[in-house]
């Protein structure tokens, strides 16, 4: 372990008045990391002051303490069960991609069988199918960029913990949104289910697409509740 | 001679998928005991740091075709080791009651009823502080971590990496004294 760290440099600690230097210096020489011009400091300190003695037991029985901790902590799980259950993990994470786009296209003819097959209509459902591929591509590159992130020089909790409270923030300002989306979708949808009460044919296929816009919206709605609530646990749990 | 990180990443570039998934096998192989090692820390014993295990390998894999050895190898893995537990951690809310594994000591029941509660105060008390603490706690928990790496791991300079261990290791001696003040005969 290098020992290049100076506990009494002023400029290495955030924060050290008084004792607290040499109480971090007791933390730094149990694990042998204290300079070794430091030591003598550190002893002299020691058998001047009472306050740091007390801490250095205190601390030295915390040490024995954790060390029970530790050792059964570190019993190793059946490696072979954890080594099977990872590669079924990631035989699941490349079957995801081909999956994704079967359910779309079962979804597009379903929504064609629903809508008919109007030259529109079938624009309508092109339409759809790109912006899912476009929402599933989002995904996809959210992913990549957390996953880089993780790369770069910078303070790892901070971050999470920043991500978090972002995602806290949209969920909470979005989940406003949906039900808007729905509310402003019921009138067209009402109006065509009246026509298709009345037995006009035509009607079927908007009060199909109002159904699906409000049952989205729907989805999107619980979807951001259950999103926002993750979030805040997550940050409670952080502390 | 045993496979270095620097090995590793260097079969990385230009690798196929094949070629990648044997490289994923070595990672898992080297580094598999320390990732576990740090998720049991932060996330107690029992299935949840299990789960924090595999995942951290699984985003690891997804992570791997992207990777092109800008960052170290291990200091990736392990950083999202610590996030995953963290996360999950933090999902889970209360911590749950886990059995201890037993060695197949002649332990009297007593001392291992003890011992189980002295473990849970101590998880009890990890648990109750803040991750930047509780982070730094677990990577000096596992064998072969130095400052620096750890520094390194989290982000954070060498100076900030020691006074969060100093915070951490006062904030569990007074929380457990607390606790063995209020139960005596523990």
């Amino acid at each position: 372990m290098t020992q290049t760290f100076d506990p009494f440099d002023p400029d290495a600690w955030t924060d050290a008045p008084g004792c607290e230097a040499f109480e971090q210096a007791l933390t730094m020489r149990a694990r042998s990391a204290l300079a070794p011009h430091a030591v003598p400091v550190l002893e002299a300190h020691l058998a001047a002051c009472e306050a740091c003695r007390d801490h250095a037991a205190r601390m030295a029985g915390l040490d024995a303490t954790l060390a029970t901790h530790r050792g059964d902590e570190l019993a190793a799980p059946g490696w072979q069960r954890v080594h099977d259950q990872l590669h079924a993990g990631i035989q699941r994470y490349q079957r995801r991609t081909p999956w994704t786009i079967a359910l779309a296209g079962a979804v597009g003819v379903g929504a064609l069988a629903v809508l008919g097959s109007g030259p529109m209509r079938v624009a309508g459902l092109l339409a759809t199918f790109a912006v899912y591929l476009a929402i599933m591509g989002f995904a996809y590159w959210v992913e990549q960029r957390r996953q880089h992130r993780l790369l770069d020089d910078h303070d790892v909790i901070a971050t999470y913990r920043g991500e978090l409270a972002r995602r806290l923030r949209i969920a909470r300002t979005a989940r406003w949104l949906w039900p808007l989306v729905a509310v402003g979708e019921a009138p067209r949808g009402i109006g065509a289910l009246i026509e298709t009460i009345d037995g006009n044919g035509d009607a079927h296929g908007r009060l199909a697409t109002s159904t699906l816009v409000i049952a989205l919206a729907l989805v999107a709605f619980v979807m951001t509740l259950v999103t926002g609530r993750s979030a805040r646990r997550e940050l409670a749990g952080l502390k | 001679m045993p496979t270095t990180d620097d090995d590793l990443v260097a079969r990385l570039r230009g690798a196929t998928r094949s070629e990648r998934d044997v490289v994923f096998g070595e990672i898992f192989r080297t580094h598999r005991g320390r990732v576990f090692g740090v998720c049991r820390y932060l996330c107690g014993p029992g299935a949840l740091a299990e789960d924090a295990l595999q995942e951290t390998f699984l985003e690891t894999y997804k992570g791997l075709a992207g990777f092109r050895g800008d960052s170290q190898l291990g200091t990736w893995i392990y950083r999202i080791a610590v996030r995953t537990a963290l996360r999950l951690r933090s999902r889970q809310g209360t911590l749950a009651e886990t059995p201890i594994e037993d060695a197949g000591t002649t332990v009297h029941p007593h001392d291992r009823l003890a011992a189980r509660e002295r473990m849970r105060q101590v998880q009890a008390a990890i648990d109750r502080l803040p991750a930047e603490q509780r982070a730094v706690l677990a990577l000096f928990a596992v064998d072969g971590f130095g400052h620096a790496e750890i520094a390194g791991i989290l982000g954070i300079p060498e100076g900030t990496v020691w006074s969060r261990l100093h915070k951490a290791r006062n904030a569990l001696e007074a929380t457990l004294a607390q606790g063995a003040r209020s139960t005596p005969g523990t």
